[in-house]
């Protein structure tokens, strides 16, 4: 029997050098720390043992998402080392449509060599995300560009990075290095994949499916992996199924409840395998006259946050004011590339870890997958301490 | 010379002029910002309109770029539009949509389809919205696009691609529609806008011939919008491009004449260089005045040149006038009294060393006195001309110049009656701005009436103060006009030799850099007092602060400070935009400011007395002090950590203060000891040895030099800024202090009164001791670099005669160096 691989990728916000997070704390006041460990290592226990037989080794990543700039303190890389955390997964760069330039444009996008510190031995995975507004407006004619400046930029980007991770004596300048070809960057020695993000919809299937395709021939032996959500999961006769060999489900809402599950994961299993990504605490639900209206990365809203920094109502902050269940917008405003209108409500969500067990149950039933990867979104580097223990207990699980 | 030393020659005294200053400047460096030192007694907001802000005599304008502070031309230009779209168009919403909001996101609004729910509340957008208004909707998209290209785009926002200039793609996008829609067009306010759009973007695109065209074809005989000087600026910038410089300037003196928002600018590009070029091409005499105007504009030397053609070319340039005048005023008034009263000149503290500063009270050194000759020749000369336009022009702002008249002659001095007789001409009294001058001028001429320290001119200042400080919302805040003119009495009350009172108001203008050491919160309100005051004034300053029933002076100077005293306004213009205005510096002052405790003076007054070797009194005062008064406030504990009759410890480590360090109980072990030291006797030379001691430990040198002051700096013995801290102290005490000069005669004594060998060899290490480090301090004052290091006679002594005593050893012991030191000595 062949060997399979089950790798946790544990996702860290911007929070990474942050000490409180709130929704996080929240639920670890509510149910107590210990109490939350023990759960959370219970499901996820009774979800590997299901699998055990088919597990041999654990890997854990740590994503960095945007806003957060590639330092770990030599502290926390200690930390990173002592549980033995080797891979990163890095969102390089953002693509958003701007009717300003009249094409698509990075809005954000790593560039200072200066910060990626204390990333030496690790393993490395770039990751894209691209608004749905790019394939609503850019022309068919222009999607090979986009495909062509998306693979430059992803090289440009890849190629600092990575060499950050190589060991330290590495001369990124060498002539020996530069002697390679640009069309084929060091940085892809050790790469094995690219993630591409996009909440794409049945207008934009067809450009965006011939973007991936294209972008795919600019990386040879390396693997497209796309993120797909539950409505593309559900609805994947209209919205098409994307011409890569592996999908990430992102999963929104990690609060649905067992039947919501079921009608959710009710036909056919996905053609594609499965990895997952679960947004786990510091992600907010977005809603606009009740009605919700998408998740927001934490990482992006938490200026808002009263909790954060010096909040101020009225003072210091002109956008949001508290109330009991999270905040709401006082002004129009955009948020990584989401426009938030005043009186919009924004509610922090702690995940409820039964709900996570029964989804994972679910999934499983009809999607058992080899290799799948299960991506914790939101974990802060400073709690890698409380949670060495656990991640050494799924690895034991595992092996 | 062969060109290389010659460049290598001019590098390195390039770099001398660059570091030299540096070394001059020794200590603590104190330099202030914009307007913090600068005395402007006169208004300059008196007269002048109010977009030529911009242009008073001020630091902070000539290093920022603003433009259109009070945006008169963005609201004409809003306004162009609502008589275009209709009256129920409101103009903040237009001002909202075209000014205050970034354009890529009303772009991307837009093409989200979502603008006209995002800006449902804009009557601008709504208007525009309409179908019938798909035009203008397309001009204004278009418009937003050139913007954005102009102030948020990149080259390359992908940054893989240095070759690709988006922005001159979008740039040139805007050019070939606007020249399509200017062909096709019938409605006339866009076919303008579209051809304003011309003018401009092909100034960027570097098309200077286009640029031309259109301005001309358009804009040339244009009166009306405000569009004409905006697109005139663009064409003097392509005149320019071409080399026609001089037109170019004439152009742009025309746009400064027209435009708010273009007015710094012009000032900034004008050729100053080609005048009489310039002026060729102006059709009428104000179009010269304005010209003269921009050359002498941000020119900080005398102007009066270019004001006196101007009153003769164009004496109704009732605009520009007023405002160059104020300014001119504002210099002179700068030069002569700025640093008689803040101790700053252009920001920068004039002197290091008090004496010095102090000198400038009287004026009495050389180049001050020649820069103020020359400055008050021209004083004269200006005024004079001042005076002879108001004769000639009845209709001139008589008012304004009659306030002017008299603040130059407040400033030259001794014209008391001239003042009085201009002020006296003053007509319109209603005005808040010329009442508040008014008062200004009165309260500055008041040490010309009367005797400052007459009840009646005390009197008469109160009430000077309390109006001024009513009107003071008049002046700009950052001037500080009410905190300086109390430093400026303080000076006067100085002169007299009224250290109480110019203290107090010294203290109430504290938010004035004024070129002296401030110090911690414990020293702010004790400064003043300890740098000019005697005893006596110590003694008076208490009875003033316990005084039960004060008279109105006395309580305007003891009360708490004012607003107007504890705040430190740097910039006080509205801000452009909606950006937060300036919050005022946030200043923490003792909760009594202006009155040290009653605690702090009688500690004063002791290290006063005991400066000046006053033993007694200094008791007497310190008994007034609780015991744990030294152990619980300021640094106190810190740097008076050692018992001071030992024998000097100059490695002695911080810590909390000893048993006996109190200072009560040094002064009663002194004074006993003092008793015994004048007797001769057996007991003479110990005491005499431990009253060296003393003066040593509370000398620069010493663990205890907190006795004797209240600061102490590294740089103290290498320039004479030290006597910052002693101006009132005389020259002896000094010695003592820092040539240890009462420690060595008390050793010397001590010798003299025949001790045993044991004590004869601790006074003669001391003395030793004693004489290197003066020698020391000596040389650091006089910047002497010994090539042989100083060997003192009395170390010669110690070794000759003493070096078989218990006590040789014991110092042997303590301080191992000293034998190698006696060596060496042996061999020079």
């Amino acid at each position: 029997m062949s060997k399979v691989t089950t790798e946790i990728f544990i996702i860290l916000s911007h929070h990474l050098r942050m000490v409180s997070l709130p929704c996080f704390q929240s639920v670890i006041m509510r149910i107590g720390v210990l109490k939350f460990q023990l759960l959370l290592f219970l499901f996820l226990s009774m979800w590997l043992k299901n699998h055990a037989q088919t597990t041999d080794t654990a890997k854990v990543v740590l994503f960095f998402p945007d806003n957060l700039n590639l330092y770990v303190s030599e502290k926390n890389r200690a930390q990173l080392d002592q549980i033995q955390l080797k891979d990163l997964l890095i969102t390089n760069f953002k693509l958003d449509w701007s009717a300003a330039y009249g094409s698509a444009y990075p809005y954000f996008s790593r560039k200072n060599e200066y910060y990626y510190i204390n990333l030496s031995g690790l393993n490395y995975t770039p990751r894209i995300a691209i608004t749905n507004r790019v394939f609503q407006y850019t022309p068919a004619s222009e999607i090979p560009e986009l495909a062509r400046r998306t693979s430059e930029k992803i090289n440009i980007i890849s190629e600092k990075i990575w060499s950050a991770t190589q060991p330290k004596d590495f001369n990124y300048y060498s002539v020996e290095e530069k002697k390679k070809s640009p069309s084929d960057p060091s940085w892809r020695t050790g790469i094995k994949e690219i993630q591409i993000d996009c909440d794409w919809d049945q207008h934009t299937r067809t450009a965006y499916f011939q973007f991936v395709e294209l972008l795919q021939k600019y990386f040879p032996g390396i693997s497209i992996n796309c993120t797909i959500r539950p409505k593309h999961y559900v609805e994947r006769r209209k919205l098409g199924i994307p011409p890569v060999k592996r999908a990430t489900f992102l999963y929104e809402n990690p609060n649905r409840t067992v039947p919501e599950l079921r009608r959710m994961f009710k036909g056919k299993p996905y053609p594609l395998p499965l990895d997952v990504l679960l947004p786990l605490w510091n992600w907010v639900q977005w809603f606009r006259n009740e009605q919700f209206l998408g998740p927001l990365p934490w990482n992006a809203t938490s200026s808002f946050d009263p909790e954060y920094g010096n909040f101020e109502p009225g003072v210091n902050n002109q956008f949001s004011s508290i109330d009991s269940t999270g905040f709401r917008i006082l002004r129009d405003t955009v948020v990584d590339g989401h426009f938030l209108l005043k009186n919009d409500r924004l509610v922090k969500y702690p995940t409820d870890t039964m709900a996570m067990k029964s989804f994972f149950t679910t999934l499983n039933q009809k999607n058992a997958v080899a290799n799948r990867q299960v991506i914790l979104i939101d974990w802060d580097v400073k709690k890698l301490k409380a949670y060495a223990s656990f991640i050494q207990n799924i690895r034991q699980m595992l092996h | 010379m062969h060109p290389l030393y010659k460049t290598f020659a001019k590098c390195c005294i390039s770099l001398l002029a660059v570091v030299y200053p540096y070394f001059l400047v020794n200590g603590c460096y104190e330099g202030t910002e914009y307007d913090e030192s600068r005395i402007a007694w006169f208004n300059p907001a008196l007269e002048a309109a109010t977009d030529l802000e911009p242009f008073f005599y001020n630091r902070y304008y000539s290093s920022y770029d603003f433009t259109d502070l009070k945006e008169l031309d963005y609201r004409q230009n809003c306004q162009e539009w609502i008589q275009y779209l209709g009256t129920d168009v409101k103009l903040e919403d237009v001002m909202t949509i075209l000014y205050r909001t970034p354009k890529d996101r009303l772009i991307d609004t837009y093409a989200d389809g979502k603008l006209g729910d995002y800006y449902a509340d804009n009557s601008f957008i709504r208007a525009v919205l309409r179908p019938e208004r798909s035009e203008v909707l397309s001009y204004l998209l278009l418009v937003f696009r050139a913007e954005f290209a102009h102030f948020s785009a990149k080259n390359d926002p992908w940054e893989i691609d240095e070759d690709i200039d988006y922005r001159k793609m979008i740039l040139q996008k805007v050019v070939d529609t606007a020249e399509k829609k200017i062909n096709s067009l019938q409605d006339s306010f866009l076919l303008q806008r579209y051809a304003y759009q011309l003018v401009v973007q092909n100034r960027y695109l570097d098309n200077y011939e286009d640029c031309q065209k259109y301005y001309r074809q358009f804009f040339a005989a244009e009166k009306k919008s405000i569009l004409a000087p905006w697109s005139m600026i663009h064409y003097a910038y392509s005149l320019e491009q071409e080399g026609d410089t001089a037109q170019s300037s004439y152009y742009l003196s025309r746009v400064f004449d027209q435009s708010s928002s273009k007015k710094i600018r012009c000032s900034r590009i004008f050729d100053r260089k080609h005048l009489n070029a310039t002026l060729d091409f102006a059709k009428n005499n104000h179009e010269k005045a304005v010209i003269w105007a921009l050359q002498i504009l941000n020119n900080n030397g005398p102007a009066q040149e270019g004001i006196n053609t101007m009153l003769q070319l164009d004496p109704q340039c009732n605009v520009l006038l007023p405002m160059l005048i104020g300014r001119e005023v504002n210099k002179i008034e700068d030069w002569i009294l700025t640093p008689q009263v803040t101790f700053f000149s252009y920001n920068s503290p004039i002197f290091q060393n008090l004496n010095e500063v102090n000198s400038l009270l009287t004026a009495d050194f050389a180049f001050f006195k020649k820069n103020q000759t020359k400055d008050r020749q021209y004083l004269r000369s200006f005024r004079t001309m001042l005076e002879q336009y108001i004769k000639g022009n009845s209709d001139a702002q008589q008012d304004f110049l009659h306030l002017a008249i008299a603040h130059l002659y407040l400033v030259e001095g001794e014209q008391a009656a001239m003042v009085e007789k201009n002020l006296a001409a003053v007509a319109n009294r209603s005005n808040p701005k010329i009442q508040l001058q008014v008062q200004v001028e009165r309260l500055l001429n008041l040490p010309n009436l009367m005797d400052l320290q007459s009840e009646a001119a005390k009197t008469s200042m109160v009430n000077l103060f309390s109006q001024i400080a009513a009107l003071s919302s008049n002046i700009p805040e950052s001037l500080r006009l009410y905190p300086k003119l109390l430093l400026y009495f303080s000076r006067l009350f100085q002169r007299k030799g009224d250290t109480v009172i110019a203290g107090l108001l010294y203290n109430r203008s504290i938010v004035v850099p004024s070129n002296t050491y401030q110090g911690s919160q414990y020293y702010l309100p004790l400064g003043y007092f300890d740098r000019y005051a005697s005893l006596t004034d110590i003694d008076q300053l208490m009875a003033l602060i316990n005084k039960k029933d004060k008279n109105r002076f006395e309580m305007f100077l003891t009360e708490p400070l004012n607003n107007l005293e504890k705040t430190a306004f740097r910039v006080s213009f509205k801000y452009p935009f909606n950006l937060s205005p300036p919050a005022p510096i946030a200043t923490y002052f003792p909760k009594d400011m202006p009155l040290p405790s009653i605690n702090q003076l009688w500690d004063l007054k002791g290290v006063i007395a005991f400066r000046q070797n006053n033993l007694q009194v200094t008791k007497d005062a310190y008994a007034h002090i609780p015991e744990d008064y030294w152990n619980t406030n300021y640094a106190f504990k810190y740097y008076l950590r050692q018992d001071p009759f030992s024998e000097a410890n100059l490695l002695a480590t911080e810590g909390e203060i000893g048993e006996g360090v109190n200072k009560t109980k040094v002064l009663e072990r002194m004074l006993a000891i003092q008793k015994e030291a004048e007797n001769p006797g057996s007991q003479q030379a110990p005491a005499l040895y431990l009253l060296g001691n003393v003066y040593f430990n509370t000398s620069y040198w010493g663990a205890n030099w907190m006795m004797t002051y209240y600061g102490k700096s590294s740089s103290d013995l290498a320039y004479p800024s030290y006597q910052q801290n002693t101006l009132a102290n005389n020259t002896e005490s000094l010695e003592a202090y820092y040539e240890m000069s009462r420690a060595i005669a008390c050793y010397k004594k001590a010798l003299a009164a025949k001790p045993d060998n044991d004590l004869a060899t601790r006074i003669t290490y001391m003395l030793a001791r004693c004489d290197e480090m003066r020698q020391m301090a000596k040389n650091e004052r006089n910047r002497i670099r010994e090539t042989v290091p100083y060997f003192s006679p009395y170390y010669q002594l110690l070794k000759d005669k003493y070096s078989k005593t218990l006590a040789f050893e014991e110092i042997i012991a303590t301080c191992p160096l000293l034998e190698e030191h006696l060596e060496q000595g042996d061999k020079r």
